[in-house]
């Protein structure tokens, strides 16, 4: 057999998002092509201690998790180019060799950028968006703002912190009903900087805006207040950085109670015959429907393939729209990068197909390609100034 | 017996519809032991692409009737072809995982003009090779068993079945139920000689870390079968579908097909 690239296959981490992460990072190694690549589980635990060993691509494994008792091995990137892979903690300079990192984070320190500075820091080949596109991603109402100034129309929303409801509640509630689109009730509130619907509330009243919120900010120091928009439906595609970007066949969720819930995305088995969760593969949903007018198809095709342009975005991505029963009018709500399960789904259902096999083939190529522009670039330059 | 043609079987099909499906080969998909069609379901859909796939029940299995008779793996065949004239399809390809690659070896040697191309999926079919130690042991487990069921005929105790068998009988054996003398019989079955017959471009998918039939049974196969290709994927067991390794499996078939179109 010919020499296989060693993939570390980062996920769990410190956010709400942790099982979701495990599923879809097991999802993504059962489907990985392991006559090229060698997968490395790097599993990071909600202390924010990383493991690795083979117990680790088991999902029995989490329910008893014991890192002792299945001799796990500790590990950690040093922020320092040429080491070559992962640091074992327990031995001084001995490195398990890895060729390309794999992070497959949902939420906080793993899907907004830090894990990507980390990367940098240490100049390592890594799947999946930037430090910059990953932390606007991240800040759902920062990320709209930033699309709205290159003209994409993207749904209303307000954006309010702890601190300052904690100081005057009445206040914001108020700026909260003087923003466009959230004059009146119900009103979606969410954590601005997680996702999965996690801490996702609906207020229908003065008095459940500020309960909500304040169930949201067990998740997040800021959340997003947002139209509860009864005659929209959602869509969402994917887009695909490579040699030839390319933007997958679109998708109608179908929610249970208004909106898509967690339990909706990832405690419902989606008809498979174990009842296991498949993460987002187990939503409910309808994949390039027949009866979408193709004019919103290709319009939401073309704000995807701009927004992922605009935020420099690498890697898969899957873009959220809200539609308009009423008139057709498109609005970008959110992007998540990487998407549940990869958004698989939806390229194995576009033409021509991409298999999930294939599609870990073109993030891992990807993301060697990066590397090597990145080589190209004089990034240093040689003490002058201090030796005059 | 098994080309009668009155013992039922469950099947379904998978990309059999719409204006195309007529011009695509039909592929038949058969189970592992103790498991039925929804196993192969997921492969099924992404090779409906290509095929009109009919997923089987095998006989005692699933939704599919008990045999009434102790059936080898060469009357599930007989059968398998009669089910296939029953839905009215000639020749197709054949894809078997475990006990229904056994099935699949038998049914591409028994009419080898009506398969296409052959993809065994950790198939059984032949004996698994064994060390010196391992043979050992088999034969002192096989001295005890004969002493103990003579022991249990003789004195009327049941010494076989309530302490050798919670012991030292499978689990295969220990869950197969009705199905029991069928497990046994079938178990023991080598197909080598069939696995010498197969003309149909055979494509053998076997997991690293196999440990019900082990990747070395897997080399067997290909070497008794003629011009045979093989791979093993590292860091997958007996059902390398499993999860979403059925698109990595899906991908090699693609592949394979490709380069052997029929």
């Amino acid at each position: 057999m010919r020499q296989r690239l060693k993939v570390a296959v980062l996920f769990g981490g410190r956010s709400v998002e942790h099982e979701i992460s495990v599923i879809s990072a097991l999802q993504m190694i059962s489907a990985m092509d392991t006559l090229r690549y060698d997968p490395i589980p790097v599993y990071i635990d909600l202390s924010g201690k990383w493991f690795t060993g083979k117990p680790l691509l088991q999902r029995s494994f989490y329910r008893n998790f014991d890192a002792a008792a299945a001799g796990l091995e500790n590990v950690t990137l040093l922020p320092q180019p040429g080491l070559g892979g992962l640091s074992r903690t327990s031995a001084p300079n001995s490195i398990l060799p890895v060729d390309v990192f794999f992070p497959l984070f949902h939420g906080r320190f793993g899907e907004d950028g830090c894990i990507q500075g980390l990367f940098e820091l240490a100049e390592v080949p890594y799947v999946g968006c930037g430090v910059l596109a990953s932390a606007v991603a991240m800040s759902k109402q920062r990320c709209k703002t930033l699309l709205a100034g290159v003209g994409l129309p993207v749904l209303p929303g307000c954006l309010v912190e702890k601190p300052d409801v904690l100081r005057d509640l009445d206040a914001q509630l108020a700026r909260v009903a003087a923003s466009p689109w959230l004059e009146q009730f119900p009103l979606f509130v969410k954590p601005n900087n997680s996702g999965s619907s996690v801490g996702i509330g609906k207020a229908a009243n003065r008095e459940e805006l500020a309960a909500t919120l304040a169930n949201v900010f067990v998740y997040d120091v800021e959340a997003l207040v947002e139209p509860c928009l009864s005659d929209m439906f959602e869509v969402n595609v994917s887009v695909l950085a490579g040699r030839a970007k390319r933007v997958s066949v679109v998708e109608i969720p179908v929610a249970t109670a208004g909106a898509l819930t967690y339990e909706d995305k990832y405690l419902r088995s989606g008809g498979k015959k174990s009842g296991e969760s498949q993460g987002m593969a187990s939503l409910t949903r309808v994949i390039d429907p027949a009866d979408l007018d193709p004019g919103i198809k290709n319009t939401i095709t073309d704000y995807a393939r701009r927004a992922f342009d605009a935020l420099g975005c690498r890697g898969v991505a899957r873009f959220d729209f809200m539609v308009s029963k009423a008139d057709g009018r498109i609005y970008l709500n959110e992007l998540n990068s990487p998407p549940g399960s990869m958004a698989f789904y939806l390229w194995e259902k576009s033409a021509p197909r991409l298999l999930y096999t294939e599609l870990v083939d073109c993030l891992i190529e990807d993301a060697l390609d990066r590397a090597g522009w990145r080589a190209s670039v004089k990034w240093e330059m040689e003490f002058r100034a201090l030796k005059q | 017996m098994a080309n009668s043609t009155d013992l039922s079987i469950f099947s379904v099909t998978v990309g059999a519809e719409g204006a195309s499906a007529a011009s695509k080969p039909w592929l038949l998909m058969m189970h592992g032991w103790g498991k039925n069609h929804l196993d192969l379901r997921p492969m099924a859909e992404l090779l409906s692409t290509t095929y009109r796939v009919l997923l089987v029940d095998l006989p005692g299995f699933g939704r599919s009737a008990l045999p009434k008779e102790v059936w080898g793996t060469r009357d599930y065949a007989e059968r398998l072809y009669a089910h296939l004239d029953q839905q009215g399809i000639g020749r197709c390809d054949v894809l078997g995982h475990s006990f229904g690659g056994r099935v699949a070896i038998r049914m591409a040697a028994l009419c080898p003009d009506r398969v296409g191309r052959l993809f065994l999926v950790a198939s059984s079919g032949i004996p698994r090779p064994r060390s010196f130690a391992q043979l050992a042991k088999m034969r002192v487990l096989g001295l005890v068993r004969s002493i103990l069921k003579f022991c249990d005929k003789c004195s009327g105790t049941h010494l076989f079945a309530n302490w050798f068998v919670p012991r030292f009988a499978s689990r295969d054996y220990l869950q197969a139920g009705a199905l029991r003398p069928i497990f046994v019989k079938t178990v023991n079955e080598d197909a080598s000689e069939d696995a010498r017959k197969i003309k149909a471009p055979t494509l053998l998918l076997w997991g690293q870390e196999d440990m019900e039939t082990p990747v070395a049974l897997g080399q067997r196969l290909h070497q008794l079968i003629n011009g045979s290709e093989m791979l093993v994927f590292p860091g997958r067991g007996h059902e390398p579908f499993e999860n979403a390794g059925h698109h990595l499996l899906t991908t090699y078939i693609t592949r394979f097909l490709e380069a052997h179109a029929a």
